[in-house]
């Protein structure tokens, strides 16, 4: 390894993670640079420069900027093609659910029609009824339903197959009358017309009633499957949303310079641990904090600046530090992400602290008791070794009930390690499963627990003490997670160093 | 014999105060352990292509936790010049690489910090690092002390 290499990238590491404010004279560097960088894409200079006091501001900022930038007439197109978009999708969902119903509703209304008295199609038969005629509305009604429930079930296989509307108008009829529908149909008729018996005394209705059942019936059946297939359709397939890229950031990014010599893969790699969980932790907070915001999503503007670039440019300055682009990405990166658009630019500050930890080789976000990034507008980032969690665990602390409820298990574990394991499995009540002489560790013991609950899944958590005191010169206990399939100690503890248990249950000696 | 001080004195380390600093290292061919590596007898599987070097005077840096500044380092003993070590990274990321200790020479396996000294008698040995259960996140995290 080329120490210098390394060395190289650090420093341009730390130089990217630089806290605190800017001077004018900094500030004035660095949007040269970026108009440097324009002039190196072949864009225009927009000449408007908005600074913004953290990388939120800075993103909702570019975005509104975007939007006041983007004139009526685009706009209106866009609207235009999304309603092109739109109405297909519609149509499909339609036309793949309709023919099914039209068929299920014809079948059974009319082999109804047939057997009720009154106005009929075909004239009534002589024939005694198997049922008193008045319970077979009964019948109908339920069976309507039940044909219409399984056709929900289907449809959306139906829709899944990208054909035509020819060959959905098709598809329906076919699954209609062969596949299970009219199945469902025809037993959910028993418990109607045993419902209708039950209730019984009706008279047998007047043709009038029959004929306004069946329209309003087989009418909303109707409508209700158009709706419903649109929306089932729009769902699986949404139409894509109002968007209006500019294309200056891809054009930045384009000329963002290169390097390929060895040495600047090792420039990059060191660069890019050291700087990278930040930055993401960084973009993940922005995207939890403005993803929302309905013109991130229409007016879209992407930045410079961070992980995707810092390796990269790290390296070119590494092979070519005078070269004029080089140069300039550089000057632009002093500040903080900077959001390159053709009508503005909108840079960001730094952050006023940052505080990390570094885990062999790489650097991330961490904190236990604190904000671990910080703006000047208050803007604040909260992890725990590197997990972006939420203020209220790192400010007032969690108990084992709120840790629990927590949807995102990266944030559970987080959680979980800042109060420690040993202590968590206490308060959460887990259940000791064995425990065992810990090998070449004499007097110890090792200890595996699981939660009765499984809350936490594909865990198990040994208990150990290590094989030397501490600095203060307790002999310390701690706790970490193996998987859920061991119920030896001993075995678990040998999987943690990938070692078999049978030469593990030989160690002579740990410190 | 190396002794804790000894042992600490090739890394350039001081011995932390709790270290008894005369206490010997006792030099073993079973497993050990120190803190997140495990040193275990085993042969290097037939298919990988090796590179053994000699373990140079100032040693070789195994592992080195940034969060705590701590380094596991591996000298050679006293006159143990033919000590070798060949870098052999696992698809899991546990094993570091293989070490050979000839015959009546040994290795020694020196952290910075609380785990003190292990000394590793003739032998070929595989040296891993530890790892635990993911929770939540994709794959296996190694841990480091």
């Amino acid at each position: 390894v080329d120490r210098t290499a390394t060395e190289f990238a650090r420093e341009r590491a730390e130089e990217s993670l630089r806290v605190g404010p800017l001077t004018d004279a900094e500030r004035a560097a660095v949007v040269d640079g970026i108009r440097r960088c324009y002039d190196n894409a072949g864009l225009v200079w927009p000449d408007r420069v908005v600074w913004a006091p953290s990388p939120v501001a800075g993103q909702l900022i570019a975005v509104r900027l975007a939007r006041r930038h983007t004139p009526t007439a685009v706009r209106v197109r866009a609207v235009a093609a999304l309603v092109r978009r739109v109405v297909p999708v519609v149509v499909m969902g339609a036309s793949a659910f309709v023919p099914g119903v039209a068929v299920c509703c014809a079948g059974i209304a009319a082999t109804l029609l047939v057997s009720l008295p009154g106005d009929a199609i075909i004239a009534p038969s002589n024939e005694v009824p198997m049922f008193p005629p008045e319970h077979l509305r009964g019948m109908w009604v339920a069976g309507l339903v039940g044909g219409l429930a399984a056709l929900v079930m289907f449809v959306r296989a139906l829709i899944a197959d990208n054909g035509g509307i020819g060959s959905n108008l098709v598809m329906g009829v076919l699954m209609t009358i062969f596949a299970t529908v009219p199945a469902p149909a025809l037993i959910a008729e028993f418990p109607g017309l045993g419902v209708s018996w039950l209730l019984g005394g009706f008279a047998p209705p007047s043709p009038g009633w029959v004929n306004l059942v069946l329209a309003v019936g087989l009418g909303s059946a109707l409508v209700g499957a158009a709706v419903t297939g649109g929306v089932v359709r729009w769902r699986d397939r949404p139409p894509v949303p109002l968007h209006h890229p500019d294309p200056a950031h891809d054009r930045l990014v384009a000329s963002l310079p290169t390097a390929t010599a060895d040495d600047c893969e090792r420039v990059r790699f060191v660069t890019d641990e050291l700087t990278g969980r930040v930055d993401r932790s960084v973009e993940r907070a922005v995207q939890d904090a403005t993803g929302a915001d309905v013109d991130v999503r229409r007016y879209p503007v992407g930045h410079l600046g961070g992980h995707r670039h810092t390796g990269q440019l790290a390296a070119a300055a590494r092979v070519a530090p005078d070269r004029a682009d080089v140069r300039a990405f550089v000057a632009a990166s002093r500040a903080g992400w900077w959001w390159p658009h053709t009508a503005f630019v909108v840079v960001g500050e730094r952050p006023t602290a940052l505080r990390l930890e570094r885990v062999a080789d790489t650097q991330r976000l961490h904190s236990a008791d604190g904000p671990a990034a910080e703006w000047a507008d208050g803007t604040r980032v909260y992890a725990v070794h590197g997990t972006i969690v939420p203020a209220g665990l790192v400010e007032e602390g969690w108990d084992v009930e709120a840790i629990h409820e927590h949807p995102n298990s990266e944030v559970r574990r987080a959680a979980i390690e800042l109060i420690g394991w040993t202590a968590f499995i206490r308060r959460a009540g887990w259940r000791l499963v064995a425990t065992a002489a810990d090998p070449g560790n004499p007097p110890h013991e090792l200890a595996l627990y699981e939660d009765p609950l499984r809350r936490l899944p594909d865990v198990r958590v040994l208990v150990m003490t290590n094989g030397s005191p501490d600095r203060s010169g307790t002999v310390r206990k701690h706790a970490e997670t193996v998987p859920d399939t061991f119920d030896d100690p001993v075995a678990a503890a040998a999987w943690q160093y990938g070692c078999p248990v049978r030469t593990y249950r030989q160690l002579g000696r740990r410190t | 014999m190396h002794t804790y001080r000894s042992a600490l004195s090739l890394v350039g380390a001081s011995v932390p105060p709790h270290l008894i600093a005369d206490a010997e290292v006792p030099v073993l061919t079973c497993p050990q352990a120190q803190g997140d590596l495990l040193v275990f007898p085993d042969t290097p599987p037939q298919d990988l292509p090796l590179d053994w070097q000699p373990v140079p005077a100032n040693g070789i840096r195994l592992v080195h936790g940034e969060a705590t500044g701590n380094t596991h380092w591996l000298h050679h003993g006293f006159d143990s010049p033919g000590v070798r070590w060949t870098v052999a990274e696992s698809p899991d990321g546990l094993t570091l690489g293989f070490l050979d200790v000839p015959e009546s020479q040994s290795a020694q396996l020196i952290h910075t910090d609380e785990h003190g000294a292990n000394g590793i008698g003739p032998g070929v040995y595989r040296i891993n690092r530890k790892r635990e259960q993911a929770v939540g996140a994709a794959r296996d995290r190694l841990v480091a002390d």
